[in-house]
């Protein structure tokens, strides 16, 4: 969870943001992966429609899309606060005599 | 903040997109509920199901005003003091379910469901004529018979009427008919077998010296009923046994049925506006034939004949034991 | 802050002392439960389990209210930097609030004679469906009072273009308070759509808007009592209540399991709510951070303690324990036995009843003029009602556990001779732990409602006491809590919940179906035990890291103002 801790440097470069960005997705697309494996309908007969295969396909697809989409927003806002908490203490520091 | 200084600031957008996605999520979730309740799903709904001409409906009514569910679930919401009631209506039929509700205070016995059998609308919901095909068409019916008669419930005697009986049914055969994706889970073990060979496993351990001496106490005060009972303690076993009591208190309390505390000797105003005396002959008669002589209050019909269920012996024991309830105190 | 800035702010005083009272006496109830759980015979014909359960929820979502407008009409006027609107108003929701109290009370009894006051079709009195139970003339009287409030808190608001993202948290919940109360407000005839919009309620309720007014309220009672920067928690907030609706939007469908609604709920349900947890460990990191941005001492430990304890409830009752069973995989085990009641209690009181106490020792103190007060009641309070209901939930978990074996895989549904007593160990676990929770909340109710009033403020002895720990060198266990160890703790949590979890899904394998328990026993008494020993020893050590904190400037007053809104903008 504290993959993106406050080690990061705020100010990236666009190669370093990128990193961070391929390494946020990941987790994202590997978490949203275990979330579907778990919640696969194994055990039933994917009802109503029993005849639709392409609408359970498309929940599915859907439901994973959006899955890592919030995993990646939270990711990026868990690591946007570990930044302004470095920040405010930096300024702290600044303030301190 | 969120923002640093020299890097073209994302923050709005990223507020945007987020709005944007919850705005598709609430469109995908009105979509599917809006799909979840179609006709064509073929889901049972309650205005289409009727139990012995009452409606699903009207029992639902009851059923909230009662508040079963703060005891009850169904569909697995609610308290989680007594059991799941959404498939009973299938596995325990109409007759037991008859023979419980008025007193839920003690599990029905199976000549209590057999003289609800008697009545024609209960054996037509049921479908089946008499207690041995009952309990072969209901299985946990007959499992709660040989289990349960001889116990009480921990369920509060309610004050339903013989309406609000039917309705509640009409609402449990509601819920049995409906499809719930798959839950509850269907066992798939013969639980009461798993259980007694844990208890006989656990008997042959010296801690379960307390059972045994529960057993044996049950056993000595069984001995002692042997002993030739008086024709009083005779009629009240009976009245247990016929499910009387489920509707007759043994104080003057109404249940379903007139309070049985102090009826004997006394006068009762009938409903066709006339005055009876409450003796021997007048209960032997109203066992027999409930709708001859309907007293002013109840409605007829409520109650099944016993005439062709008890035998004379039988009936002179229950009113002696009606008798020792106190005479004439009205 | 040491004198409140706004007369207004007065009026938050009698929400936060009606609250204790009604908390007090719901956990009356919740203590008639447990016995009458262990002793199905008492008070049976008198006063029904059904009916004291159905005062124990209504009351346990009326005081968590009050706890709600209390903090409400106390941060009220700092956020809007002017008196708050209609304070006669405010007054008369007081009162109402009492009334309807009263009326629910009452009504709630007819239960046990079938009276529900039906009146073209809708029951006025009450309509016997769970957390609903009020009837309608009450639910009408709470609609208006949330009315109220809504007008209240919008016209004290400044105008809608210098709103910052606590504004429009506030704003947002005390509308969706409102219009999503109108749910509950039909009769409805068929089961399943019933259920379905009982949901809207409950889950809408709980999961959307309580949940945001929290991160709003966690958010200003940090920015008030650490003096956090408002812009970034402002940041936290905006994106705490993003993450909640983003993931508990679709994550209702979690309740759609069973009802009766089709088969892709399942799908959904479980995917969005293995997301629910992810604004909760949001909203962990954020109060980590903002507890330790600055070494200075906490000023009011129990009003931290409380504020901690909610955060990390919601972290362990909410987000762990509601993710082991939101899967259908597994929920169709735990759905309708007491392994939810753990997550429920845990849920509910940590969540937003600790929000509320957490307030009122904030405001209190405070709205009475005390500068220092005798803390260890509060702290001992605290300790006393966090442990004994992680007790709670342990007795509701391990009792969950057996009954789902004895009641679903062997399918046992005597529950007066299989199912209670196979469950008699947790069944009398929960009035002991009961007792001690109650022993907890009148020591709770005592220290606030008589704070500042019998005596006054022994200062001298305050004075000796922060000297005498302001000497005493941090031990190991008081070390600053860095950002790694709180992580490790939260690691921890989380895989005592994957155990659950697996636990749970265990039921699904043929072996157990069978009748064999050892494997799910033998994880649940490893994971339950196991998460709620580590949230014990967390907060705990959470509490030591602040405590130790050298008292350079001890002898200022609590904490000393709410500048920090002026900082917005």
């Amino acid at each position: 969870m504290a993959a993106a801790g406050p080690q990061g440097g705020l100010r990236l470069t666009g190669e370093g943001m990128n990193a961070r960005r391929i390494i946020r997705l990941s987790i994202a697309i590997l978490a949203s992966g275990v979330s579907l494996a778990l919640s696969w309908p194994y055990w039933r007969d994917f009802g109503f429609w029993p005849e639709s295969r392409g609408m359970w396909i498309g929940y599915f697809v859907v439901g994973y899309v959006l899955a890592v989409y919030v995993f990646y927003a939270f990711l990026d806002s868990l690591g946007t606060l570990f930044e302004h908490d470095e920040l405010e203490r930096g300024a702290d520091r600044e303030d301190a005599p | 903040m969120s923002c640093v200084e020299g890097e073209p600031c994302v923050e709005g957008r990223k507020r945007r997109r987020a709005v944007l996605a919850l705005g598709l999520m609430a469109v995908i979730f009105l979509a599917l509920s809006a799909v979840s309740f179609l006709d064509s799903r073929g889901q049972s709904v309650p205005n289409t199901v009727t139990y012995a001409g009452h409606e699903a409906v009207a029992g639902k009514r009851v059923f909230q005003a009662y508040n079963c569910m703060g005891c009850h679930t169904l569909v697995g919401n609610g308290a989680y003091f007594a059991p799941d009631l959404t498939g009973l209506y299938d596995k325990v039929g109409p007759a037991w379910l008859e023979a419980f509700l008025p007193s839920a205070g003690a599990w029905p016995t199976g000549a209590a469901v057999r003289v609800q059998l008697a009545d024609s609308d209960v054996a037509a919901e049921s479908g089946v004529a008499t207690l041995d095909e009952y309990l072969a068409k209901y299985p946990a019916a007959a499992e709660r018979i040989e289990r349960r008669s001889s116990h009480a419930s921990t369920m509060p005697n309610l004050p339903l009427t013989r309406s609000d009986v039917r309705a509640l049914i009409a609402w449990l055969k509601y819920t049995s008919s409906m499809n719930t994706e798959g839950w509850p889970p269907v066992p798939r073990v013969d639980g009461i077998a798993v259980r007694r060979a844990s208890l006989a496993a656990a008997a042959s351990l010296p801690a379960s010296a307390g059972i045994a001496a529960s057993g044996s106490a049950a056993s000595g005060s069984a001995a002692s009923a042997d002993a030739v009972p008086s024709e009083e303690a005779r009629g009240e076993s009976l009245a247990r046994d016929f499910g009387c009591v489920a509707c007759h208190a043994a104080d003057a309390r109404r249940l379903v049925g007139p309070g049985w505390g102090g009826l004997y000797g006394s006068s009762v105003p009938l409903a066709d506006g006339s005055t009876v005396q409450a003796d021997e002959a007048y209960l032997v008669e109203s066992i027999r034939t409930p709708d001859a002589q309907v007293v002013a209050g109840f409605t007829p019909g409520s109650m099944v004949s016993y005439a062709e269920i008890l035998d004379p012996e039988q009936i002179a024991a229950i009113v002696a034991y009606i008798r020792s309830l106190g005479e004439n105190t009205r | 802050m040491i004198r409140i800035e706004y007369a207004t702010q007065r009026l938050s005083l009698r929400f936060f002392m009606l609250m204790l009272v009604l908390f007090f006496f719901q956990t009356g109830f919740g203590l008639l439960l447990a016995a009458q759980h262990v002793d199905p015979a008492l008070l049976a014909g008198v006063l029904n389990f059904n009916v004291i359960r159905a005062e124990h929820t209504n009351l346990a979502v009326l005081w968590i209210l009050s706890g709600f407008i209390g903090t409400i009409l106390f941060v009220g006027p700092l956020l809007s930097k002017r008196e708050l609107a209609a304070p006669a108003l405010i007054k008369f929701l007081f009162y109402a609030l009492i009334a309807i109290v009263l009326w629910n009370v009452a009504t709630q009894v007819l239960a046990q004679t079938g009276v529900a006051g039906w009146w073209h079709g809708e029951p006025l009195l009450q309509e016997g469906l769970e957390y609903l139970e009020a009837g309608r003339i009450a639910d009408v009287v709470i609609l208006i009072g949330f009315a109220i409030l809504c007008y209240v808190v919008l016209r004290s608001f400044p105008p809608l273009s210098k709103w910052n993202e606590i504004h429009w948290g506030l704003g947002i919940g005390v509308v969706a308070l409102t219009l999503v109360w109108i749910f509950g407000m039909f009769f409805v005839e068929r089961l399943d759509l019933q259920e379905y919009f009982r949901w809207y309620v409950v889950h809408y309720w709980v999961e959307g808007v309580w949940e945001v007014i929290h991160i709003s309220l966690v958010g200003f009672l940090l920015v008030l009592m650490f003096r956090a920067d408002i812009k970034s928690v402002g940041y936290a907030v905006f994106w705490g209540i993003s993450l909640v609706w983003l993931s508990g939007l679709i994550g209702n469908a979690h309740h759609y399991f069973w009802i009766g609604t089709p088969e892709f709920w399942q799908f959904w349900g479980s995917l969005f709510s293995a997301l629910e947890p992810l604004p909760l460990i949001f909203c962990f990191w954020h109060i980590y951070l903002d507890a330790h941005q600055d070494g200075k001492p906490i000023r009011n430990m129990p009003a931290f303690a409380f504020l901690l304890g909610s955060v990390v409830l919601e972290q362990v009752g909410a987000g762990i324990l509601g993710f082991t069973m939101t899967f259908a995989l597994t929920n169709v085990w735990s759905h309708g036995t007491w392994v939810t009641l753990s997550h429920a209690h845990l849920a509910l009181f940590g969540t937003f009843g600790m929000l509320g106490i957490a307030a009122a020792y904030y405001a209190v103190p405070i709205m009475r003029g005390v500068t220092g007060f005798d803390q260890r009641h509060g702290k001992l309070a605290f300790w006393l009602v966090f442990t004994s209901m992680l007790g709670l939930g342990f007795a509701f978990a391990i009792g969950g556990t057996v009954q789902v074996f004895t009641y679903r895989t062997l399918g046992l549904d005597w529950f007066g001779g299989d199912v209670a007593p196979a469950m008699q160990f947790a069944k009398l676990m929960a009035p002991l732990f009961g007792t001690l929770f109650t022993v907890g909340v009148c020591l709770l109710a005592y220290d606030l409602l008589t704070l500042g009033l019998t005596k006054p403020a022994p200062s001298a002895r305050r004075a000796q006491e922060t000297a005498a720990m302001a000497a005493r060198a941090p031990s190991r266990w008081g070390r600053r809590l860095t950002g790694w160890e709180a992580g490790l703790w939260l690691l921890g949590l989380w895989v005592a919940g994957a155990v659950i979890t697996l636990g749970l899904l265990s039921f699904n394998l043929p072996f157990v179906q069978q009748g064999h328990a050892a494997l799910p026993y033998l994880m649940a008494s490893i994971g339950y035990p196991g998460l709620f020993i580590v949230t014990l020893l967390f907060v705990w050590r959470f509490l030591s890291s602040l405590e130790a904190r050298t008292h350079v400037d001890a002898g200022l007053p609590l904490a000393t103002a709410a500048v920090a809104p002026s900082a917005s903008g």
